[in-house]
C-alpha cells in the first residue's frame, strides 16, 4: 500500500473517530448539561465534515502522484 | 556496491525492497500493539469495576488534533518531493517534527499531572495499562522524530545525488508516521472516552 492510500485510510478512520467523539460529547451533554460538551460535539461534527472534504480533495488532487 | 531494487519495484514482490521492509516492520508493530490492546481488553473484561474520567479528555483531544495535522504535513512533505519541490518538502517535514514535539510536551504535562498526584503505573491496573500503552506509543513518536531529524539534517543531501531514493525513504518514513498516528486514533477513544 502506498503512502497516498494509507493516508486516505487514516483520514477515513479520523472521520469515524470525529463522529464517535461527537456522539460521546453529546452523551455527556445530556448527562451533565454542561455547555462545553455541546460545543465539543458541534466542533467534532464540523471537524469530521472538514476531514471528509479534505480526503475527497486529496484523493482527486493526488491521483497522478 | 549498489543494492538492486532500491528504487524500482521488484518483479516478484511488486514492491521496492524498502517498501516491503517497512511493511514487514509495521506488521511486527501491529502484533506488538495488538498484544497490548488484547491485554487491555482482558484486564477490563476481568475487572469488576473500571475507572472512568481519570484522564484529561481535553489534553487527549488536543493530541489527537496534533497527530492528525502531522499526518497531513507528512503526506505533503512526500507529495512536495514527487512534485520536485525540495523547499516545500523541508518546510512540511519541519512542521511535522514540530507537531510531534508539541505532542510530547502535551504528554509530559499529562504524565507529570498524574505523577505529582501519586497516580503512577503502580496506582491501579488502569493506570498501569495507560502508562504502558501511551509510553510505548510515545517512544514510537521519539523514534519518528529521530528519523525526521535525520532527513531534515544530514540525510537531506541525498536529494541532490539520488532524488528518487530519497523520495522513497520519505514515503517509508510517512508510512511509519501514519502507523504511529493510527495507533493513537485507537488509543484515544479506548483510554480516554470508553
Amino acid at each position: 500500500m502506498s503512502l497516498r492510500r494509507f493516508h486516505l485510510l487514516f483520514i477515513a478512520l479520523s472521520v469515524v473517530l470525529a463522529a464517535f467523539f461527537a456522539a460521546w460529547a453529546g452523551g455527556q451533554y445530556r448527562l451533565a448539561h454542561e455547555m462545553r460538551f455541546a460545543v465539543t460535539s458541534l466542533v467534532c461534527v464540523a471537524s469530521g465534515a472538514a476531514l471528509a472534504v479534505y480526503g475527497a480533495r486529496f484523493q482527486r488532487k493526488t491521483k497522478n502522484l | 556496491m549498489n543494492i538492486p531494487y532500491t528504487v524500482e519495484t521488484r518483479p516478484d514482490t511488486g514492491l521496492a525492497n524498502g517498501k516491503l521492509g517497512i511493511w514487514l516492520f509495521l506488521a511486527s508493530e501491529v502484533m506488538l500493539f495488538g498484544a497490548l490492546f488484547s491485554s487491555y481488553i482482558i484486564l477490563r473484561m476481568g475487572s469488576v469495576e473500571w475507572p472512568h474520567g481519570e484522564l484529561n479528555v481535553w489534553l487527549g483531544a488536543a493530541n489527537t488534533v496534533i497527530l492528525i495535522s502531522s499526518s497531513v504535513t507528512m503526506v505533503m512533505a512526500w507529495a512536495s518531493l514527487k512534485l520536485n519541490d525540495h523547499g516545500k518538502h523541508r518546510l512540511y517535514l519541519i512542521l511535522t517534527f514540530v507537531l510531534a514535539a508539541f505532542f510530547l510536551v502535551n504528554k509530559y504535562f499529562e504524565y507529570s499531572g498524574h505523577l505529582t498526584r501519586g497516580e503512577g503505573p503502580w496506582h491501579s491496573t488502569f493506570l498501569a495499562i495507560y502508562f504502558t500503552l501511551t509510553g510505548l506509543h510515545g517512544l514510537h513518536i521519539v523514534g519518528g522524530m529521530i528519523v525526521m531529524g535525520y532527513f531534515i539534517g544530514p540525510g537531506a543531501k541525498m536529494w541532490k545525488t539520488k532524488p528518487e531514493q530519497f523520495t522513497n525513504r520519505i514515503e517509508y518514513t510517512g508510512l511509519y508516521w501514519h502507523f504511529v498516528d493510527l495507533v493513537w486514533i485507537f488509543l484515544f477513544p479506548v483510554l480516554y472516552l470508553l
